[in-house]
Formats: structure tokens, sequence, C-alpha cells
């Protein structure tokens, strides 16, 4: 656990520590480039997540796992 | 069903889209009681509404799940806020090689409803609030596992299967820092849930029951960066505290590209590990290309593992077994003014691992299946 810790640190730290300027974000600012929770624009399955347990980032009881089991 | 929603996933946010513009273009003009506003001046006030709606169904022979989504929100200076509707369908066959089961067919739902509220604390830093609640089963799983035991528990030589009504709700808050001018975003989010579910059942003379609810809390961190021109990338860690089990700890490391005028990659890969066994990851990838101003069409393809929830010790565990499935598509979008489409569609396949269990009740619910998944998704902000 300590090294995914670690790598997720790193990976925070290294993910961008200069802005880049907003005149040269035209390609980054298209619509299929941004992160967005809109149906139209999201690319992950609702219903996915109920077939695999590990695959939902978004908690609850059915991304903590299964619902019935013990 | 599917197609009894779709039409409702279209027809409805229509009409509704129509009777809110009627109000909205009211208030544009007269936002403020003010006769002859000025149009510049009202779309200074950052006024805006927006509505969603998304039909997503997974079909094999013997399941049909489906989920329909419909979310309406607003906008008006430094606050935001939307409500949501979600309603999923379950239609199961039941088969289990069981000597005392019978074989039948099962149909249920489930009503979510969410409201969300932003408000924009300073000039880089915005607050959310996020509230649900649901009726129903979470998964067409829990129902399977469900009516299973209410059907075994009915046996006269048992004790029987308590009637069961799953639920629950969600709180939460979220904090977004722009912490880069338009570069750098952090977010922290914190979740509670509380799910009332079907526990899991062990038949003798008196009827042994798992845990009937579970109380969650999830913690979430996540930086989104424009790590130069050409790419964004989103980076999350999860960790989720549920009662009665050891915490589980998710990373997910999203990157989109943009190859240039037309084309993007999107990549994604995650991983999630949980004591004492529980490992998951999966990648995937997407490439769009725009056909002119309005068309792109999308390939995309997934890979899913994880090593199974076979955790506990009883001779008929009905948790699942260890899965790998595979995922690829093909989407189309339109990109209106205002308007948006979205259809995907492709194949899902899910393989299971073999396993030894003394008595494998549970295996029909875990056989490997090759499904369809089609998404339609609709916005229109005014």
């Amino acid at each position: 656990m300590r090294g995914v810790g670690f790598v997720g640190l790193m990976a925070l730290l290294g993910a961008g520590c200069q802005a880049v300027p907003v005149m040269q974000q035209r390609l980054v600012s298209k619509p299929n480039m941004v992160f967005s929770d809109s149906p139209v624009f999201s690319y992950q399955s609702q219903v996915l997540p109920q077939i695999e347990p590990g695959s939902a980032m978004s908690g609850g009881a059915q991304a903590a796992g299964c619902t019935a089991c013990q | 069903m599917f197609f009894r929603l779709g039409l409702i996933g279209v027809v409805v946010p229509l009409v509704t889209s129509l009777g809110f513009s009627a109000e909205m273009t009211e208030s544009t003009v007269d936002p403020q009681g003010v006769e002859g506003s000025d149009p510049e001046e009202s779309r200074s006030r950052n006024f805006e509404s927006l509505v969603q709606t998304r039909v997503e169904g997974l079909f094999t022979d013997d399941f049909q799940i489906s989920q329909w989504g419909f979310q309406y929100g607003h906008r008006y200076d430094r606050f935001r806020w939307d409500v949501g509707l979600t309603y999923d369908t379950y239609e199961i066959d039941l088969r289990s090689p069981d000597p005392f089961f019978e074989p039948q067919s099962s149909h249920a739902d489930r009503i979510l409803v969410q409201g969300n509220v932003t408000q924009q604390i300073q000039e880089r830093l915005s607050w959310q609030g996020i509230a649900g609640y649901y009726d129903g089963f979470q998964n067409f799983r829990s129902l399977w596992i469900h009516d299973y035991y209410q059907q075994i528990g009915s046996l006269p030589f048992f004790d029987g299967y308590p009637e069961i009504a799953p639920r629950g709700y969600q709180l939460g808050t979220q904090l977004r820092w722009e912490y880069l001018p338009a570069s750098g975003f952090l977010e922290a989010t914190f979740g509670y849930y509380k799910d009332w579910i079907a526990p899991s059942a062990e038949f003798e003379r008196v009827t042994l029951l798992g845990l009937r609810v579970i109380d969650s809390l999830t913690y979430r961190l996540a930086s989104e960066n424009v790590l130069n021109p050409r790419i964004r990338s989103l980076t999350e860690f999860l960790m989720t505290d549920t009662a009665g089990r050891e915490k589980r700890y998710g990373i997910q490391q999203s990157v989109n590209v943009a190859l240039g005028e037309s084309w993007v990659l999107r990549f994604q890969g995650a991983w999630v590990r949980e004591d004492p066994g529980f490992e998951a990851y999966s990648v995937g990838g997407t490439a769009e290309h725009e056909l002119g101003d309005a068309w792109l069409v999308s390939l995309f393809a997934r890979f899913y593992h994880d090593t199974g929830e076979i955790q506990n010790s009883l001779p008929s565990s009905n948790g699942p077994p260890g899965l790998d499935s595979y995922q690829i598509g093909l989407g189309v979008r339109w990109m209106g003014e205002r308007s948006n489409v979205k259809l995907t569609a492709g194949p899902y396949f899910t393989r299971y691992e073999e396993t030894e269990i003394e008595a494998p009740f549970f295996e029909d619910l875990y056989r490997s299946r090759n499904w369809l998944n089609v998404q339609i998704a609709y916005s229109m902000s005014f």
C-alpha cells in the first residue's frame, strides 16, 4: 500500500506545476478532450459496474463490492 | 423494455425542455422585473439551463438490464444546481443446480433521485453538495440472490427469508480548487452511503443472515491537469471504508491526447485492491475522429480483470469468482450549437474463472456470457 501511495503522490506532484497559457489550450478545450459527467461526453458505462465489482470509482455499497454477499 | 425507455428518454426531455424554454425566455427578457433588459446584460449574468438524458441497455439471452437517466440543471452566475432521476429495470431468468430450486423469471426496478448544488466560493474555489435516495435493488445480481433465497427459504423445512425492501441514501461534499489558471484542478470529495440490502443467508432450522445494513465512507482526491497544449490528464485516488470489511483503495488514470485537429485518443487505466485478497484492474482506450463540423465517430475497447470475491468460508458462497471481461464498440456523436446526441453500441464478453465450490448454487449467475451494450444520450443547453 505504501508503494501505491508513493506512486500516487508522485503522480500528483508531477501532474503539472506550470500553467499552460489559455491561448495555447484550443485543442485541449474541445468537448471531447474535457473530462465531463455529461452522458453525451462521458465514455464510461453506468451499467457495467453491476458486473465488475472493481471498476466503479464512485463509492457506495456497489462500488465497495458485492451488495449481497458476506 | 429498452425501446419503451428509449421513447420516454427522447420524448420527455424534448417536452420538458420546451416547457423550460418558455420559462427561461420570460426570465431572460425580464430577469429582475425590469422591462427591456439588454440581452447582452442577460448573457453576462451567465444564466443557463441544461437538460440531459441517457438510456443504456445491457442484454444477453437470460438477463436484460436497462437504465434511463434524466437530469435538469440551472446555472446563475456563481451558483449552480441540478436534479436527476434514474430508473433501472432488471429482467432475469434464474436457474441453479440446487435440487430444491425451481427455475423462475424475475423482474424488478429501482428509482434513484439525486440533487447537486455548486457554489463558487472564490474565483478559483468552488463547493459542491450532493444528496441522493434510491428505492430498489442496486443491481441485477442482488435481485437474483434475493429471489433465490426467498424460494429456498420458503421450503417447509427451513425458517424462511425475511421480506426485504432494499433502499439507500447518500450524502456528499466536494471542494474544487483551480490551483493553476485553466491548467490545474484539485478535487477533494467525501461521501457517506447507507444501504439496506438483501443479506446473504444460510438455511438451517434457524436462518442465519449476513449484514442487512451497510455503511460506507468514501474519500476521493483527484487532480486534473493540462500538461501541454495537446494533453489533458486526470488522476484519481479513492478510499472506501465499508462496515465489516477491510478498506478498499483505488487509483484511476485518464489521459486525453489531441493528435491533431480531428483526432483524439483517450486512455484510461484503473487499479483497485481490498484485503484480504480482492484485486482488480482495467485498461481501455477510445479513438475519436471528427467528420466535418458536427459529426464524430469513435472506436473503443476495454479489458477488465479481477480476482473474485469468494472470501467467506461457507460452502455455498454467493460471491463472484474471478472475472475477465472484454468490451469493444463503435460510437457516433452529433454536436450542434446547443444540442448533442451520442449513440454507442458493441459486444461485451464476461468470462468467469472456474472454481471448486462445494455447493455451486450460484454458478448460473456467474456463467460466462456474451452481451450487447447500447447507449443513447442527448443533452441541450438553453
